[in-house]
């Protein structure tokens, strides 16, 4: 049996990603304020946005193909606020432990906090998770 | 022939009357081996020593991780230890669904599972590696 490398992986967490964060914040003009790589400009604050760290790289073993990556989930309030950021982050372990991706073991540890930062009055602090998949 | 490489995960270790790939694998090694008499050096000889060729039998080991929930072919392996029963042992280089990427494949009709050991590592998870030698015949093809 040929193995098939997942070759996909980023596209399939980031969806992934975005079924799991969007409850967690609300809408603004009909959209879950949870962002691929970056917010827009002007959606109120506080937001989600998830990004990847490091890109997906074969782990594959013999005869089963894998793939192991870093993402990074980030909370962004107000730094008047910086409170809303840290709630809304509390709220990311249990939404992300349990990821889905269709036709794929999922495997997700928490690595490390990204430490806080405060600039252009935005308040962000984060979380790395490695996010594994197993065909 | 021109040199062609095969990728490091095409390949299987697979066990029982119809073979089944192990999960989890990272990889496996058999060694061949013939027993070898070694005659002289006789008197009046030059010192030659004269070499005859005995048994021949193959062992190897296979390491890998241990996933969630066991898999059912690694369990059968440490059964096969605990409960003194052979074992039907394919080792497969190269890709079985691309015949041209297949390489040498080791067949072990009735293997002996001679060691196994289970370990859990904060790093790396749950691991399993395991030893195994022949029982009568094998072939590679």
């Amino acid at each position: 049996m040929s193995v098939t490398q997942i070759t996909n992986a980023t596209a399939l967490i980031r969806d992934a990603l975005a079924l799991a964060l969007s409850p967690l914040v609300g809408t603004y003009q009909g959209q879950p304020k949870a962002f691929w790589l970056v917010a827009p400009e002007l959606v109120p604050l506080p937001l989600l946005v998830y990004q990847v760290q490091s890109p997906p790289q074969d782990t594959s073993f013999l005869n089963g193909a894998a793939v192991s990556s870093l993402f990074t989930v980030k909370a962004l309030s107000s730094d008047t606020a910086p409170g809303d950021a840290d709630t809304l982050l509390a709220s990311v372990p249990a939404a992300i432990i349990g990821l889905a991706v269709s036709g794929y073991q999922v495997k997700v540890t928490f690595v490390r906090d990204v430490p806080p930062l405060q600039k252009d009055y935005v308040y962000t602090a984060g979380l790395v998770y490695q996010i594994d998949l197993y065909a | 022939m021109p040199y062609s490489p095969i990728r490091g995960f095409d390949g299987a270790i697979l066990q029982g009357v119809t073979p089944t790939a192990l999960l989890g694998i990272t990889d496996w090694e058999g060694t061949i081996t013939i027993d070898v008499t070694v005659d002289g050096p006789f008197l009046n000889d030059n010192g030659k020593k004269y070499k005859t060729r005995g048994g021949i039998d193959i062992k190897g080991k296979a390491k890998g991780k241990v996933p969630s929930g066991k898999d059912t072919n690694q369990t059968a392996v440490i059964n096969a230890l605990i409960n003194d029963t052979d074992l039907n042992l394919v080792l497969r280089q190269g890709d079985s669904g691309a015949p041209a990427d297949l390489a040498y494949t080791i067949t072990i009709p009735t293997a002996v599972i001679s060691s196994a050991k289970l370990g859990q590592d904060s790093k790396n998870g749950a691991t399993i590696e395991f030893d195994f030698e022949g029982n009568g015949s094998f072939t590679v093809s």
